[in-house]
């Protein structure tokens, strides 16, 4: 059986106290679904871990009907955030997305937060946050910053996050009618995933876990020659779960039966 | 008989059924194993001076550190280093191991013995290795004579790991004057079994005696070699093999004992091995397979030869892959009448985790090509492919090998079970309420597959029962108990012969210092040959009993007659713990009956039954992913009598989806040196929601086998024909045959766009 | 916070099955490792250690959790349920006795971890469908009995414990 190397703790509830220890050696800690693996396979050797758990400020679901925004705490968990009133209100899709990431063991322990820091490519959250326009406020000792996904979220599995900074809430606008997420997962993780929000003017489309890091595009409703250039743009990976042609084609036809393009 | 519940169920759903992981020794210490990070190295150095500084380190052994032991285990061809010697020959082999007080302690100085290496070219393909100047093993390790089984091992050169031929006929001759030619050429993928309790040992040497708890198939096997490498008498060898969590044919024969049993020699202190699901992928997989069929028909499309190479790839150690090997070459050509016939077999040494015994046996590698060579035959005939295969079915009572036991099933009529339940399927989705969007970018086939395997392993099996002053039992076999539901299957030999409730019966659990001899528990044979051991045992205890109720009774034995669960004397009528009080005079002792099985009477003629494999499937597969699902699973439980038939059909179910494993989903991906995928995010395996969306479990019973109350085995078959039927059915579906498995979905998509040019 | 190096090693205090239980434990150690090692509890299995195979599924809270890859020092202020603890005496749970009448066993090493996240379901919504019991039980790997008997007790248990939920699911 695999072992963890030695490791320390922090813990505390105070944001600042967290904040104070976060660095390199001292990694943020939440649900610990990507990171004890990384540990246990010795791809991440911090010398102590910073749990975020037990901060309460970054563990709300708080609604603001004025501004039309959802805020989530960076440490709730995949299941509070598919079962809560208010999300399943006004980012269905949010909820659903999160209602079926990894299995219910996943969902129980994982984080938003950790979804998003980690930056493993072929996740649901990501892109389904871009395509809703959310922001991220981010946090270190030194202040805050607010981001959004696409500047948060990098590269794969690589964040703007610095080493003593942690991401603490997102903001998330309520969900404009005409979205729908869309996976193709055959794996353990998704293929393929594919959000979008289409009105009588436009197509949202933003595409996940086959790209490096989540895509989006704004095209004029009808644009077929716009879409097929932003597929045929796009840079597909070439894994386990196919190779870039197989992923252009099945997200093309997706996006034909979608879309009503159908030729 | 009757589905019994199983003996084991309250055990385990309470969390309380012991495994070989569970045990502990007093004193015990953590071995953590430093592995090869190269595939194919010279070996420059070792530094272990930091690991063995490190907090709670014991020892560090390394090969140097072996002694007298025997560096070298291996049950046909003595190969396979306990510890790298010299050269590492695959990524993730053993190098080192340190003992330490902990887990913890052992983990962290294993990250601290610094091991230098010489690269050297590795060989990751059977072709390649084949042809390459390069080799695996430098040295033969077989004494001429020496053989296993009957498979006489080939001295090992070009990489060759075995060799083996059976032929019949002139085929090339009659493949020249064939009316119709077909050719396939299909590759069995790298597969790994993912037992979920990995491999692991616990090993306590002291001063002339090994105590070993594992999670060893065939325990006495495993003797065998311990008590060779520690120059041991068998007596003072002891294998313990407490429930299994998962076999599968991939615990067979010696896995991580002699490492245990090294670490424990080397520190004096009882040691134990576990496993992560990385190590364990190093530690055994299947033979991968490359299989090129050629068949010859003539005018009324009857098979006149059959043509066929297998060319596996072993890995770096040939553990029971030499007779894996003979295994498909003898399962490779079907059931078929073949008048003339030409298997020729080659198993390549490569830089890879090492190959050996898995579910099936080199049965489904074989009928991967040689089955859908038959469906593709039947569309260049023009003939269905089922009236194809009935056209060339062996009838019961025919030779399959010449000098083996005839065929003891009716195939052809476990292939109309199989179609009839196939178009009730049909008939029923046709008469539902259909949405037709539901069928809208989807594409169905299906196909039936029949294999027929020499299975039974040899049959040497010995059992004991012993009955106690009150008329319970002790039934002792070395049979492992691995979910397979032996102990519970057993018992109800046991309690029928007897007469006894089955309560009365308890099944210990296989130790070889306690338990008879039996040969392995594999190649589906417990049932047949366990169980007519059982039987046995019993008529033996019978015949005890006789002679003490006699005794005690002061007349002849034969006044004594046995009927109906009692001992009838001309006087009175006893029962059997009436029998034993009266004769040890009180309310104590025992009465033992031994029953041995051998190459004798109805287990004469090899193998002991011909293990039937026979089912269809029905898949749809989506035109614009490429997703194959099964709609449906037929598979037939040619059991002759099934003794419990939902462990019959549990065994069924479990073993096709397996299978279903290997034709969707699993493959080991080799990137160069290293396995990509050694995990199961990666590995996938079947989850609760691929299941076939129907299951028709069919159980022939036709009392037509050798083993008790005309019982044949079960547990490899249904797993043998479903890779070929699902590759025969996507191409169906599709228009291309596959020649490559598993068909995950971007391969399926390939094969749709082979079908069809894009625009 | 800064100065003192993080400890490696907390003193947590749980309930076990029932009972209460303070310890002190690395701060590297496992939950599965706590119950396996430390308190004997050997039920709880380790497999893939990946959180594919939810044979280490535990119960915390009244969550399932993968007990190979969740910290022992977690636990801290925690319930914690495992497979030695579902049964009252020699009475069983529902779920333990729908998996002996479903035949849902083979080996028997995924069991203990079905049957904690079939418990875990049930707790969270007792009158769980047929979709609800393919989503959650879907996070479990089988490698023996190709699922349709786990299916069917899971199926057994839902229906003879019953409507009604613990509130926070759907």
């Amino acid at each position: 059986m695999a072992v963890l190397p030695e490791l320390g703790l922090v813990r505390s509830g105070d944001l600042d106290e967290v904040l104070a220890a976060v660095d390199y050696d001292h990694a943020p800690y939440a649900g610990g679904t990507e990171l004890v693996p990384a540990m246990g396979l010795g791809l991440r050797r911090p010398a102590a871990i910073v749990d975020l758990k037990r901060v309460e400020a970054l563990k709300g679901i708080e609604v603001d009907a004025d501004a039309g925004t959802v805020t989530i705490g960076a440490a709730v968990t995949h299941r509070r955030l598919s079962d809560h009133p208010v999300v399943r209100e006004h980012l269905p899709t949010l909820a659903a997305a999160a209602s079926r990431v990894g299995n219910a063991r996943v969902r129980s322990t994982g984080t938003v937060g950790g979804n998003l820091c980690f930056a493993e490519p072929r996740s649901d959250l990501g892109c389904v946050l871009l395509a809703l326009g959310a922001t991220a406020e981010v946090r270190s000792a030194r202040g805050a910053r607010i981001l959004s996904i696409d500047e948060l979220i990098v590269g794969a599995f690589e964040t703007s996050l610095e080493p003593d900074e942690i991401l603490t809430t997102v903001a998330v606008p309520f969900e404009p009618p005409g979205m729908s997420y869309w996976k193709l997962q055959s794996y353990e993780r998704p293929t393929l995933g594919v959000a979008l929000v289409v009105t009588e003017s436009q197509w949202e489309v933003t595409v996940g876990a086959a790209t490096e890091r989540p895509t989006r595009a704004v095209i004029v409703a009808g644009d077929t020659a716009g879409l097929a250039a932003f597929v045929d743009g796009l840079e597909l990976s070439d894994d386990m779960t196919g190779p870039p042609d197989y992923k252009r084609s099945v997200l093309r036809g997706y996006l034909e039966r979608a879309l009503g393009t159908t030729r | 008989m009757t589905a019994v519940p199983r003996s084991d169920a309250w055990e385990k759903v309470t969390g309380r059924a012991r495994y070989a992981v569970d045990m502990a020794l007093p004193n015990m210490a953590h071995a953590a194993v430093v592995r090869s990070e190269r595939a194919h190295a010279r070996i420059a150095g070792i530094d272990r001076a930091e690991a063995e500084a490190a907090p709670g380190v014991i020892a560090v052994v390394t090969a140097d550190d072996l002694g007298d032991l025997g560096r070298r285990f291996g049950h046909i061809v003595p190969d396979h280093a306990v510890l790298a010697e010299g050269k590492v020959r695959y990524y993730g082999e053993p190098v080192a191991v340190v003992v330490a007080e902990t887990p913890h302690e052992a983990a962290d100085a294993a990250a601290l013995v610094w091991v230098d290496y010489d690269d050297l070219p590795a060989l990751t393909d059977s072709a390649g290795a084949l042809a390459s100047d390069v080799l695996v093993h430098e040295q033969s390790y077989t004494e001429p004579g020496q053989e296993f089984l009957g498979v006489a091992p080939t001295p090992s050169a070009d990489n060759v790991a075995h060799r083996n031929e059976l032929a019949w006929g002139d085929a090339e001759a009659a493949l020249a004057t064939a009316t119709t030619v077909v050719e396939t050429t299909a590759t069995f993928p790298l597969v790994y079994g993912y037992a979920m309790e990995t491999y692991n040992a616990l090993a306590d040497w002291q001063p002339g005696s090994l105590h070993v708890v594992s999670t060893a198939q065939h325990p006495l096997m495993v003797r065998k070699e311990l008590a060779r490498m520690f120059s041991l008498p068998l007596a003072a060898v002891r294998v313990e093999v407490p429930y299994i969590g998962g076999g599968y044919g991939t615990k067979s024969y010696t896995k991580l004992e002699p490492l245990a049993a090294a670490a424990s020699w080397a520190s004096g202190r009882p040691v134990k091995v576990t496993t992560d699901v990385e190590a364990a992928m190093y530690t055994t997989r299947a033979d991968g397979a490359v299989v090129t069929v050629r068949t010859g028909f003539d005018a009324g499309a009857r098979i006149c030869a059959r043509d066929i190479d297998i060319r596996f790839d072993t890995g770096a150690y040939a553990d029971n892959s030499p007779l894996v090997l003979t295994k498909s070459i003898n399962r490779s050509f079907g059931p078929y009448r073949i008048p003339n016939l030409r298997v020729r077999g080659v198993a390549a040494y490569t830089n890879t985790t090492p190959a050996s015994s898995y579910r099936g046996f080199g049965a489904p590698q074989g009928a991967l090509a040689g089955e859908l060579n038959m469906d593709m035959a039947a569309d260049r005939l023009g003939i269905d492919p089922v009236e194809l295969r009935r056209r060339n079915l062996l009838a019961p009572g025919d030779t399959i090998i010449d000098g083996k036991r005839p065929l003891d099933a009716d195939l052809a009529a476990d292939i109309d079970a199989i179609v009839d339940a196939l178009d009730q399927h049909a008939a029923d989705r046709d008469a539902a309420d259909r949405d037709a969007a539901a069928d809208a970018g989807v594409r169905r086939g299906r196909a039936v597959a029949v294999t027929a395997s020499d299975a039974g392993a040899s049959p040497i099996s010995t059992a004991q029962v012993r009955m106690h002053a009150d008329g319970s039992v002790t039934l002792l076999v070395s049979s492992t108990e691995m979910g397979q539901g032996s102990r519970t299957a057993l018992a109800q030999i046991a309690a029928r012969e007897l007469g006894v409730d089955l309560e009365a019966v308890a099944v210990g659990q296989s130790d070889t210092r306690f338990t008879p001899f039996e040969w392995t528990t594999g190649a589906s044979r417990t049932t047949t040959v366990v169980g007519l051991a059982v039987q046995a045992a019993c008529a033996d205890l019978w015949d005890n009993l006789r002679a003490k109720a006699a005794d005690s009774a002061g007349i002849p034995v034969d006044d004594v007659v046995v009927h109906g669960g009692r001992l009838h004397l001309a006087a009175e009528t006893l029962t059997p713990a009436e029998v034993i009080r009266r004769w040890f005079g009180a309310d104590a002792g025992e009465v033992v009956g031994v029953g041995v099985i051998r190459r004798d009477g109805v287990t004469e003629m090899l193998p002991p039954f011909w293990e039937i494999g026979a089912v269809g499937v029905e898949v749809a597969v989506d035109e614009a992913t490429g997703e194959v699902t099964v709609e449906h699973l037929v598979t037939v439980g040619d059991v002759g009598h099934a003794i419990n038939p939902d462990l019959v059909k549990g065994q069924d179910l479990g073993a096709a989806t397996q299978g279903l494993g290997i034709a969707l989903w699993e493959e080991m991906i080799y990137d160069g040196e290293q396995l990509t995928n050694p995990n199961l995010i990666e590995y996938r395996v079947p989850r609760l929601r691929d299941t076939p969306r129907r299951v028709t479990s069919v159980l022939a019973e036709r009392g037509d086998g050798a083993g008790p109350y005309g019982a044949k085995g079960a547990g490899e078959g249904a797993l043998n024909p479903v890779p070929a039927a699902v590759a025969a059915a996507v191409g169906r579906a599709v228009g291309v045959w596959p020649t490559e498995l598993p068909l995950t979905p971007p391969r399926v998509w390939s094969l749709l766009h082979q079908a069809e040019p894009g625009p | 916070m800064t100065g003192s190096p993080a400890p490696t090693s907390i003193v947590v205090r749980m309930r076990v099955n029932g009972h209460d239980c303070e310890m002190l434990v690395p701060v590297r150690l496992t939950v599965a490792e706590l119950l396996r090692d430390r308190l004997g509890l050997t039920g709880t299995k380790v497999s893939c250690e990946m959180q594919v195979c939810g044979a280490c599924t535990v119960v915390v809270d009244g969550d399932p959790v993968s007990s190979c890859t969740a910290l022992a020092c977690d636990l801290d202020g925690t319930e914690v349920l495992t497979v030695e603890g579902l049964a009252q005496g020699r009475d069983l749970h529902p779920v333990q006795e729908a998996f002996m009448e479903a035949n849902a066993l083979q080996c028997g090493f995924c069991t203990p971890g079905f049957i904690m996240m079939a418990v875990a379901l049930l707790d969270a919504c007792r009158g769980a469908d047929q979709d609800k019991i393919r989503e959650w039980m879907d996070g479990n790997l089988c490698r023996c009995t190709g699922y349709a008997p786990i299916e069917t007790a899971v199926t057994l248990a839902a229906s003879r414990m019953g409507a009604g939920s613990r509130g926070d699911d759907h």
